[in-house]
């Protein structure tokens, strides 16, 4: 029999609701309890382990960590006249840059200057979100034959404005959501020919919500429903092997997000949720961790052993990035006001955007610059090449550009030469 | 009165000297106790005003991640002793001043408390329970389910086995439309293909031969372009199938519906190798207006001298037909109601008619003569003896078939599954579930070829149920009194590192497939044998090879489409996610090389390094092996109808009876006569919603609970630290037990001590311990959450460093060190404990 060492009863001081020894008006009405205590920390009496639970408690942060200027800056990239703003941009390399403006002009960096690549034109049935068969139907695949129906009937064709830009096999392609109404969207996908020219396809349509796969390490894999058809059905899962594992209970499936560092030491966030939590999880079962944020963007991993949370405390209104040192279970705060969501670098480095500001971590201090153009969502608007430069396009504030139903934004677009960094 | 109150808060809360008492107090206020929202706050209110307030928590949950919102309820006792419950069955008494005194569990959420004149209380449960102010606890009666009279019991049996059965291509029977039972070896089944969600093919004609399935494809005959429906123009049409019976003539009858612009009934009879169209009703039934779109709006009936009715849909679109008797359309008043109301079209699925001799009745049931026929009704089953019915009590609700093979052989489905009236007493067949709470879905028939043989299709499969000629009898004892709360738990010093033992990482190369790099659980044979799985694979390692026993299927996320039309919001449909075969973490025991058995969506019996199917049992979370080679496996379901624990010995299957119900999740049988049953009081039950995604999983919850079989009496011992995961027996008579919130609880020679864990320094440590294993009671070896894993050596407890396995690492089960290196395993890795030379 292991010796018994009884832990000793609580003596600490109660807070009761009687502590002010105020004698209670009769005509008064009956004051609510306004303070708790744990019985075991009463009086004497048996220390009891349902009046004993452990509290979540958020982190406590001595100070804040240091953020210094950035010493780089952003250089404007001249870009064709007449151009309205980019919405999307990717590369290959720092001589290869992609973007695609609202017209669906695609313009091409080539390490010296911008080209126009042409404009994609294709046609969807205003119906259905499907495509226009050109060759057979060549007055519904043009802007004219177009305007000419319009004049007598609903259910004319339409151009697509394509609004997504990636490289597949070499290939630039670019890609539009036709929403017609329901819960799903068409898919329309332009692809850049040899030549030059620019084709219109419609990938094949299997009616079920397609599941994606982002493999988190040899092992681990999450699996979610596809982001593309816009909603938030289908199941989210952590795969380990073959094994599924199950998720903390009640999470809008399709909006979770995962980091991992081994199959058992998983960190899971919900931002969809109106109590977004962090979570951790060994692999068998999911446990709550009290980060003090009361809304919360994002959680990465960084090397060695960083967990990193971006969020917004309870009682502030600025943005803060959390550090949890996972190896030493410390936590750090750095202020990144405006921050709201995270680009990963090479090696332990990240990016912070935001719609004014930007932060970067090189993997030992935090370093902030204005940005270059405002933005809400800068996730198609940014890229960051592999040698480390970043590019931000967007929309002039102060220059239009003559559009088919007015003053459109001008085209911008600025880059950071990994060279100006530190 | 407010002299007296506020000087006794002053004392409890403030710490200032009470007052004299007045010497002639009036009578004492009214007191009452409230519970606060989200429910975790028991405050005490004496004349409208505040006396204290106290925060009550839960035990601790197996699954943080999984958390219902906590209702509580309280209540107090003239004395002033107050006693507040909760959903997890947790109980907390305060004296007077909000003081504690014992805490304790039940099974299943508290939902009332009344204090007695006596002075206990009496508290409403899964059961009711009495509970004194001294913390001794007397048991009552089980709660009673539903209003009216209790239903019969019906204990599970396992004298009656359900298989689930699949299709020729391997696939399971889904969606099974009828089955014809015309004799053993001849049974039709009409069912449709194994399909993507959004198709719908034809149903198609299974024959069994009794040794095997032939696919027929779906039954049909050519028709001729002609006027089949009145009002309509001459068409074609395709046939579609709806049901399967035994004609006049014993011949299989498909009888379905003739389909084109306009439904018509329309039946088809198998001859030689074909069907012929029962041309004879062509010209009644192309009167008979029916809705296309409608679906399982048919039904048919035969009387023993060759009587036939046809239906579609109610009974005023009946066609009777018979030996003299031409094809019309039944007269009103032709089908004799039951006593318990007309059935016109219960629940949409056509009317129900069925034959007692030549009398026709508008019921559902089965009929077998004149004088033998049974009628079901909503929840009512009556029997039918030729004069009258008389109704027999039921213990399904929303009874859907009857068959019975002659007296004293009756089987039902209904909302709970299936049953057996054996003309006394109800017996329960495990493995068909009926929908219970999605009873709405429920769509089970049963029919049968003769005793013993009896065939149950729906919605969700079908399964072929036989007599078990070698079917154990119930191993029964009798639960002991259970225990008063237990004191606190005691501080269980973690000691320092102990420098006799490191851990080695090993990966184990499987035969034939990957290798396995980390695992959930393992159990010990002998000669060195162990099994370990990782949650889908079983491998089998003998010391020096590594080969797979079992492969779980591969995991099917949820996945919703949008059906039938595209871009409508109100045509989404899901199917839930499918592959969570190993819930519990000791799902594995092996008895020799290639013998033992797996938890495996169900329990399957691995003999000659063979997986049998698995047999249909209820949820089973743990399973192990006796030193005998009887196979013990218990339960954490909510269903205390069901057995929570059974044997498999050589007897055969036997149920386990006299078990104190709880959510059970692990068993050590040291001995047939010393078993030890771990788990917790409570049973939650996650993804409990029809429409959740994912399965239902059974969450252990409330106090934990340790129970000790001598093969006649249960013993119970309490956890109050909470739900106990993992139980070893190194010695007669004494166990040890592991769970939440670092649990221990001890058992040596009838004693029970509690203990937590605490480190140097003090703290506790809160960490899920999930396994414990003894090579002997001085070497007793625990494994949990945040790497920890520990030894007791008879005198302390010693921590073993963890080493490369990291700090944050999960031990899920370990397998102490002996002549061999030990074993400690969890989701991140498969380590050997080697002693340090």
């Amino acid at each position: 029999m292991p010796p018994l060492r009884l832990l000793a009863p609580g003596l600490a001081a109660a807070a009761l609701a009687a502590c002010g020894g105020a004698e209670p008006q009769p005509s008064a009405p009956p004051p609510a309890p306004s303070a708790v205590a744990a019985a075991s920390a009463v009086a004497p009496g048996p220390r009891l382990g349902l009046l004993d639970g452990a509290l979540e408690e958020a982190p406590s942060f001595p100070a804040p960590g240091p953020v210094t200027a950035y010493p780089g800056r952003f250089v404007a990239v001249p870009l064709p006249a007449g151009m309205p703003a980019i919405v999307a941009v990717v590369g290959l390399g720092s001589d290869d840059v992609w973007m695609l403006a609202a017209s669906s002009a695609v313009l091409h960096w080539d390490g010296a200057r911008v080209s126009d690549q042409g404009r994609p034109g294709c046609f969807a049935d205003r119906c259905c979100g499907q495509l226009v068969d050109c060759p057979r139907d060549p007055r519904g695949c043009s802007d004219e034959g177009v305007a000419a129906c319009e004049k007598h009937r609903a259910d004319c064709a339409m151009r697509v404005d394509f609004d997504s830009l990636r490289v597949e096999r070499g290939a630039v392609v670019v890609g539009a959501n036709v929403y017609t109404g329901g819960l799903t969207a068409n898919v329309i996908e332009s692809r850049r020919q040899k030549d030059g020219r620019w084709s219109c396809e419609q990938p094949a349509r299997d009616r079920l919500l397609r599941v994606g796969t982002l493999p988190l390490s040899p092992s681990l894999r999450l699996e979610t429903s596809s982001r593309v058809l816009g909603n938030q059905l289908g199941e989210t899962s952590v795969v380990a092997g073959e094994r599924r594992v199950l998720l903390p209970d009640g999470l809008l499936h399709a909006e979770v997000s995962l980091a991992a560092r081994a199959d058992d030491d998983l960190w899971l966030w919900e931002p969809a949720s109106t109590s977004p939590r962090l979570w951790h999880g060994n692999g068998m079962a999911w446990f709550p961790v009290a980060t003090g944020l009361r809304a919360q963007d994002e959680v990465w991993i960084t090397a060695p052993a960083s967990l990193w949370a971006l969020g917004v405390r309870d009682g502030e209104v600025d943005e803060s990035l959390l550090r949890l040192d996972l190896d030493q279970g410390t936590w750090e705060r750095f202020p990144a006001a405006g921050a709201s969501r995270m680009l990963r670098a090479a090696g332990a480095g990240f990016w912070l955007l935001g719609e004014k500001v930007y932060h970067h971590w090189d993997g030992r201090a935090l370093r902030r610059l204005e940005a270059p153009l405002a933005m809400e969502d800068p996730s198609r608007r940014v890229w960051l090449g592999p040698a480390g430069e970043l590019w931000v396009v967007g929309g002039s504030p102060t220059a239009t550009v003559k559009g088919p139903s007015g003053d459109l934004p001008a085209a911008a677009a600025f880059r950071l030469p990994p060279e100006s960094r530190p | 009165m407010r002299r007296l109150l506020v000087p006794l808060l002053l004392t409890a809360s403030c710490g200032a000297p009470p007052p004299p008492v007045p010497p002639a107090a009036p009578a004492p206020p009214a007191a009452h106790i409230t519970v606060g929202e989200p429910g975790g706050e028991v405050s005490r209110w004496v004349g409208g005003h505040p006396a204290w307030t106290v925060r009550v928590g839960l035990f601790p949950s197996t699954d943080p991640a999984w958390a219902p919102s906590p209702r509580r309820t309280a209540e107090i006792t003239a004395a002033g002793l107050s006693l507040s419950g909760a959903s997890d069955g947790s109980l907390v008494a305060l004296d007077a001043e909000g003081h504690p005194l014992f805490q304790l569990g039940v099974r299943g959420p508290v939902t009332g408390i009344a204090a007695r004149p006596g002075g206990d209380f009496e508290v409403s449960a899964s059961a009711t329970t009495f509970v004194g102010p001294d913390g001794q606890v007397r048991e009552g009666a089980a709660a009673a389910v539903g209003e009216g009279a209790d239903p019969p019991p019906w204990p599970a049996t396992a004298a009656y086995r359900a298989q689930r059965l699949s299709r020729p291509d391997g696939t399971p029977f889904r969606d099974v439309l009828s089955v014809l039972a015309l004799a053993p070896a001849d049974v039709w089944v009409l069912a449709p293909p194994e399909a993507a969600p959004r198709e719908e093919p034809p149903a198609r004609l299974y024959h069994w031969e009794g040794q095997a399935w032939s696919d027929l494809g779906p039954p049909r005959v050519r028709f001729a372009r002609e006027r089949f429906a009145e009002g309509h123009p001459p068409d074609v049409g395709t046939f579609v199938p709806a049901l399967l019976a035994r004609g006049p003539r014993g011949t299989l009858l498909v009888v379905g519906a003739r389909l084109a612009r306009a439904k018509r009934l329309c039946v088809l009879e198998r001859v030689g190798a074909g069907f012929r169209e029962r041309r004879e009703l062509f010209a009644t039934v192309a009167t008979l207006k029916t809705v296309r779109e409608a679906r399982g709006d048919l039904s048919y009936a035969v009387s023993p001298g060759g009587h036939e009715v046809l239906c579609v849909e109610d009974l005023e679109r009946c066609v009777e037909l018979g030996p003299g008797l031409a094809p019309h359309l039944l007269p009103a008043g032709g089908a004799r109601q039951m006593p318990t109301g007309p059935e016109s079209n219960a629940g949409g699925h056509g009317v129900p008619v069925l034959f007692a001799g030549e009398t026709l009745w508008n019921t559902r049931g089965w009929g077998r003569g004149a004088a033998d026929a049974w009628a079901l009704s909503g929840g009512t089953l009556a029997r039918w003896d030729g004069r009258a019915f008389q109704r027999r009590p039921s213990p399904l609700a929303g009874l859907r078939s009857a068959w019975s093979s002659g007296p004293g052989d009756l089987w039902v489905t209904g909302a709970q599954g299936l049953a057996r009236f054996d003309g006394a007493r109800w017996q329960r067949i495990l493995g068909i579930e009926g929908g219970g709470d999605r009873a709405y879905e429920a769509s089970l028939s049963v029919t049968g070829a003769g005793p013993g043989d009896v065939w149950v299709h729906g919605k969700e499969g079908l399964w072929h149920v036989t007599a078990q000629a070698g079917a154990g009898p119930d191993l029964t004892g009798t639960a002991a009194p259970p225990p008063p709360a237990a004191p606190p738990s005691a501080a269980l010093a973690m000691g320092a590192v102990d420098p006799a033992y490191r851990l080695e990482r090993v990966t184990l190369d499987v035969e034939g497939g990957p290798p396995l790099r980390h695992a959930l659980g393992l159990a010990a044979g002998p000669g060195g044998l162990v099994w370990l799985h990782d949650g889908v694979r079983v491998v089998a390692h003998d010391g020096a090879r590594a080969r797979r026993v079992y492969q779980a299927p591969r995991p099917e996320p949820a996945v919703c489409w949008f059906a039938p039309l595209p871009d409508c919001e109100g045509c989404i449909a899901c199917q839930p996610s499918r592959g969570a075969p190993f819930q519990g973490q000791r799902t594995v025991a092996v008895t020799a090389a290639g013998e033992g058995a797996v938890l495996a969506d169900g329990l399957r019996l691995v003999a000659g390094g063979r997986v049998a199917d698995p047999l249909a049992l209820p949820p089973l979370l743990s399973l192990a092996a006796s030193p005998s080679g009887a196979l013990w496996a218990v339960s954490a379901g909510e269903d205390d109808d069901l057995p929570h624990a059974l044997v498999v010995d050589a007897r055969g299957l036997r149920m386990v009876k006299g078990l104190p119900p709880a959510a059970y999740v692990d068993v050590a049988p040291r001995a047939d006569d010393e078993v030890w049953l771990a788990g917790a009081l409570t049973s939650g039950r996650r993804n409990p919603e029809p429409e959740a995604l994912e399965p239902p999983r059974v969450v252990p919850s409330g106090e934990g609970t340790l129970v000790r079989f001598d093969g006649h009496v249960f013993t119970r011992h309490r956890g109050p630290e909470g739900a106990l995961l993992s139980v070893a027996a190194p010695a007669p008579g004494e166990a040890w037990a592991v769970g939440v919130a670092g649990g221990v609880v001890h058992v040596q020679a009838g004693v029970a001590r509690a203990f937590h864990l605490e480190r140097e320094g003090g703290a506790r440590h809160r960490g899920i311990l999930r396994g414990v294993a003894a090579a002997g009671p001085a070497d007793v070896w625990m494994a949990g959450d945040g790497a920890t894993l520990l030894r007791w050596d008879g005198q302390s407890l010693r921590r073993v460093d963890p080493g490369a396995a990291g700090k944050d690492t999960t031990f899920a089960a370990v397998l102490p060190p002996g002549a061999q290196p030990g074993w400690v395993v969890g989701p991140g890795g498969i380590w050997r404990i080697v002693r340090v030379p």
